[in-house]
């Protein structure tokens, strides 16, 4: 085989179709319904039938298996599933997972889902359950449960004082990311902070989590479900909707020296302010024969205000000594040099782990977002870092 | 202690099954100095463990061990709030959690 054949290839596959649930605190659902709600929307806004969708792709952390959904359904039998992670590290990996089964021949129609019940159910922030058994796993929490790290947010919090101490991040910085997220929340009608707006003193207010990190730098908590549905461009040319073509995506673990397994580790690597998303993010751009300055308009994953900050410099947009004067600037608001989580991200519109920056990116190349770019073509959408994240580049038809 | 590797001397913090520099299976442990320097720290202030009542402060400390390519990073625990500034020393302390249960932890020198 020549180096040809292991070539990316642009804009053979597209998104066809986008579908929510509402975003609550309480769904009163299962996640499996929510799921089904999610892929139905997905299913009928591309013009197609329940039956015709032969493939699913879904995050490790989903509790709704493809086997249930399909069954919820009513399709008579699935060619492909799959699943990748970890967690919210997944949605754009799992949309090129359903490229590959789709270029490979394996399936036709695939639906890409996170459903959950992420505030009256399985709540991601707790971090590792008081009764965890540490050691033997590769997630290596014997070597931070004993000291009290236990949580996403004392880990993020962590990063967070490296850039304080190495690049001059303030907690302005941080409220200005927060503040723009929860404008674009406020002209969505989806969202769930819409009707909340925040000043620089609510952010300032909000009570401390795990310093420097105070309550409004953490996401949203939220009961739902975002899918699309993945085929071939020449096929979604055919479909209902303007296709979103899927330019390029792209997976890193960053060096090895980030620490194996899960979050936790990354706190013994070399350095804390260099992560996967620097890596990711070169793949992403070569394979799509773009540049940061092509990128329209962003969906930068959100779990916390800092995992923004600390993508903005590793995907280009400016250095890291230049990013608290990019941010403060007013880049990431609408009209700036790059709008960012246009439906209000995971700090304001819903936490359904990255899924919904996927359906929010795909709108912006559709024109149809809450706060639309005016003609943006390139959309960039990420996962979550670290340790392992993905990316993609959508682009408009 | 950090994990190091008997055939090319490598020191590796988490310690892995396998030496990561050459696949060596010859790994063994080699005592760390008893000091070091914050790396980075926060203060729990919302808690969500029992076992650990907030507030508290999480330090994360940089030690020298003498063959490694960089700081080996280890975890302290202080009860309370803490201020400490990136780069303050710290000191290797062990505590005595329950019958038969100690871990080393890295407290603020004063
Ligand atoms: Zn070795």
């Amino acid at each position: 085989m020549s180096e040809h054949d292991y070539a990316w290839k642009p804009d053979a596959c597209a998104i066809a179709g986008i579908g929510t649930t509402a975003y609550t605190k309480s769904s009163g659902a299962s996640v499996t319904a929510l799921a089904a709600e999610a892929a139905l929307a997905a299913i009928e806004d591309a013009g197609l039938e329940p039956a015709d969708i032969d493939g699913f792709v879904r995050s490790d952390y989903d509790e709704a298996s493809p086997a249930a959904l399909a069954d919820t359904l009513g399709i008579d039998d699935i060619a492909y599933w799959g699943q990748t992670g970890a967690g919210g590290a997944a949605p754009c990996a799992m949309v090129g997972q359903a490229a590959a089964a789709i270029l490979s021949g394996q399936a036709r129609h695939v639906v890409v889902y996170r459903a959950l019940n992420g505030r009256s159910g399985r709540r991601l922030g707790q971090g590792v359950p008081a009764a965890a058994a540490v050691g033997g796993g590769s997630g290596y929490l014997e070597l931070f449960s004993p000291w009290g790290m236990t949580s996403p947010g004392q880990f993020f919090a962590m990063l967070a004082r490296r850039h304080m101490e190495e690049f001059g991040l303030t907690d302005r910085t941080l409220a200005e990311i927060a503040m723009v997220c929860r404008r674009r929340a406020n002209a969505n009608p989806a969202a769930m902070m819409h009707g909340r707006t925040m000043s620089l003193d609510d952010y300032l207010e909000s009570r401390m989590i795990a310093s420097p990190l105070r309550m409004f730098d953490f996401c949203l908590e939220t009961d739902g479900a975002a899918a699309v549905v993945v085929t071939s461009s020449p096929r979604a040319r055919d479909l209902k909707q303007r296709p979103a073509l899927i330019r390029s995506v792209a997976q890193s673990t960053g060096s090895s020296r980030l620490g194996p397994g899960q979050m936790y580790p990354v706190l013994m690597g070399q350095s804390l302010t260099d992560l996967a998303s620097r890596r990711a993010a070169d793949r992403l751009y070569e394979r799509a024969g773009l540049s940061p300055a092509d990128v329209d308009v962003a969906q930068l994953y959100d779990c916390f205000t800092i995992t923004v900050f600390l993508q903005l410099a590793d995907y280009g947009f400016c250095s890291q000594e230049d990013a608290v004067a990019f941010v403060e600037s007013g880049a990431l608001d609408v009209g700036g040099a790059l709008p960012i989580n246009t439906a209000g991200g995971q700090l304001s519109e819903s936490y359904i782990h990255g899924m919904n920056h996927i359906v929010e990116a795909v709108r912006q190349v559709r024109g149809t977002s809450t706060s639309q770019v005016p003609g943006a073509e390139v959309s960039l959408v990420t996962s979550a870092p670290p340790p392992g994240t993905s990316a993609m580049i959508l682009v408009a038809s | 202690m950090a994990q190091t590797c008997q055939s090319c001397g490598n020191v590796q913090q988490p310690p892995r099954p396998r030496c990561i520099a050459c696949h060596g299976t010859d790994l063994t442990w080699r005592d760390a100095p008893a000091t070091g320097t914050v790396h980075s720290w926060t203060v729990v202030e919302h808690q969500i463990n029992p076992h650990f009542p907030a507030p508290y402060t999480v330090l994360l400390v940089d030690v020298a061990v003498p063959g490694a390519t960089h700081p080996v990073r280890y975890l302290g625990h202080v009860p309370g709030r803490t201020e400490p500034a990136v780069g303050d020393a710290v000191r290797l302390v062990f505590e005595d959690l329950a019958e038969g249960v100690t871990i080393p932890n890295w407290v603020l020198d004063d």
